[in-house]
């Protein structure tokens, strides 16, 4: 187990050192709020935007330019097939330089318990469609790992650490490509309805292609049940 | 006769109540990092009489049962874990073990209960519990001696598939394989991990 995070940072800070390519620091805001009914079904919707801050090409310094990228929301349902497993499928609406994009989702999670750390594993296929632009068909495995930071559960009003690595492998227009993401937040446990996320999120986007995006964001994260 | 059938229904349900099988209840517990200086002298004394140049950490917990504190070390290559309750008396040392570090009669009759209990299961972790009296448990990790208090249990963390689904469970046996204690435990939320 020690010995997989370390392989997965040490692929992505290889392809950073490699690359020629494209870097962008910003910030990732996020709600995420989820509702329960009965018979294990809930509903998630997740609010979500983008702001560049800083932005610059490899070798050149990064130059100041703020722009509001984008604006997501993702409605997904999902049913528990297990008290550790679920299934589901959902939809997505992204408002990007005025223009409407559509996605639609299916996703399969699984969550394991050991000693002391929490994984789950989110699999996840999609569809995103756009006027006048190709269908990208993506395939998705996420990994996410939290650890209590004071003791060896997370409790109310106690902080934790949660890392994320997430691979996509996507097509568009009969051309393969993957992206590859790292996320490192600190979070709060108002209780366990209520959490509270901060860090970085970066993303390698097109890693086979000859200008790769390195994506920097300060993620900053709302998490609500009901 | 309808007072008589609201009384009659609330018996069977005290009844069901006690009689309902350990499997259904969830394990509810709080554990969370405290200062030496927040721990019952009594504990302190206890630890370091026996483990005097071992780097402890004090956990405070709370459960059904009430508020304990956990000395979590390690020694001899071994994680311990030794609880007080809130005055500073012993309550039990737990160490974790390795499925095939137990006897191999003890693996029988443990795979057996287990067999019988599950279509199929992974254990996450065995803790092997000693109770008894504080002389006798100091006595006991010092230097191995076993004296006449000593009872010997062990709690099996694990994820079993039954009738019911899958899910993770807390299992207390003794040495003879009697299950003391069978709970789920509870899952959490995992918005957060998954979204």
């Amino acid at each position: 187990m020690n010995k997989f995070p370390v392989l997965l940072i040490g692929l992505c800070i290889a392809q950073i050192s490699f690359a020629q390519d494209s870097y962008t620091v910003g910030t990732l805001p996020q709600l995420n709020t989820s509702f329960s009914f009965e018979k294990d079904w809930k509903l998630n919707a997740k609010l979500e935007s983008r702001q560049f801050l800083f932005q610059g090409l490899n070798g050149q310094p990064l130059k100041y330019d703020p722009e509001y990228e984008r604006a997501d929301l993702e409605m997904v349902l999902t049913r528990s097939i297990s008290s550790l497993s679920s299934a589901g499928g959902g939809y997505l609406i992204r408002l990007e330089e005025g223009k409407l994009i559509h996605r639609f989702i299916q996703q399969l999670a699984i969550t394991q318990r050991f000693p002391s750390f929490r994984l789950a594993h989110r699999f996840r296929t999609d569809q995103t469609f756009e006027s006048n632009e190709y269908t990208v068909y993506r395939l998705r495995y996420r990994a996410s790992i939290e650890r209590a930071l004071n003791g060896f559960e997370i409790d109310p009003k106690e902080f934790y650490l949660k890392i994320n690595n997430e691979y996509l492998g996507w097509m568009e227009n009969g051309t393969p490509d993957l992206d590859i993401r790292g996320l490192a937040v600190i979070g709060y446990n108002i209780d366990d309805d209520k959490k509270l996320e901060t860090g970085i999120d970066y993303r390698g986007e097109a890693l086979f292609s000859k200008q790769t995006e390195h994506l920097f964001w300060l993620n900053v994260a709302l998490h609500l049940s009901f | 006769m309808g007072k008589a059938n609201n009384k009659l229904f609330l018996f069977f349900c005290l009844i069901l109540g006690w009689s309902l099988p350990a499997m259904t209840q969830v394990k509810v517990e709080r554990e969370y990092r405290i200062k030496q200086e927040q721990v019952p002298q009594k504990a302190v004394e206890y630890i370091s009489s026996i483990f005097p140049d071992t780097r402890i950490r004090w956990f405070g917990e709370i459960n059904a049962r009430g508020y304990f504190v956990e000395a979590k070390f390690r020694a001899n290559r071994k994680k311990y874990s030794i609880k007080f309750d809130s005055t500073g008396v012993f309550k039990d040392v737990e160490k974790v073990i390795k499925f095939k570090k137990l006897s191999k009669d003890q693996q029988n009759i443990f795979e057996h209960t287990l067999d019988s209990l599950f279509t199929r299961y992974k254990i996450v972790k065995i803790q092997a519990q000693w109770l008894g009296s504080a002389q006798d448990i100091r006595a006991f990790l010092q230097d191995g001696t076993t004296g006449s208090s000593i009872k010997k249990n062990f709690e099996f963390v694990l994820r079993g598939r039954n009738s019911e689904g899958i899910a993770y469970r807390e299992i207390l046996f003794d040495e003879k394989g009697n299950i003391l204690r069978n709970v789920k435990l509870s899952e959490g939320n995992t918005n957060h991990l998954l979204f």
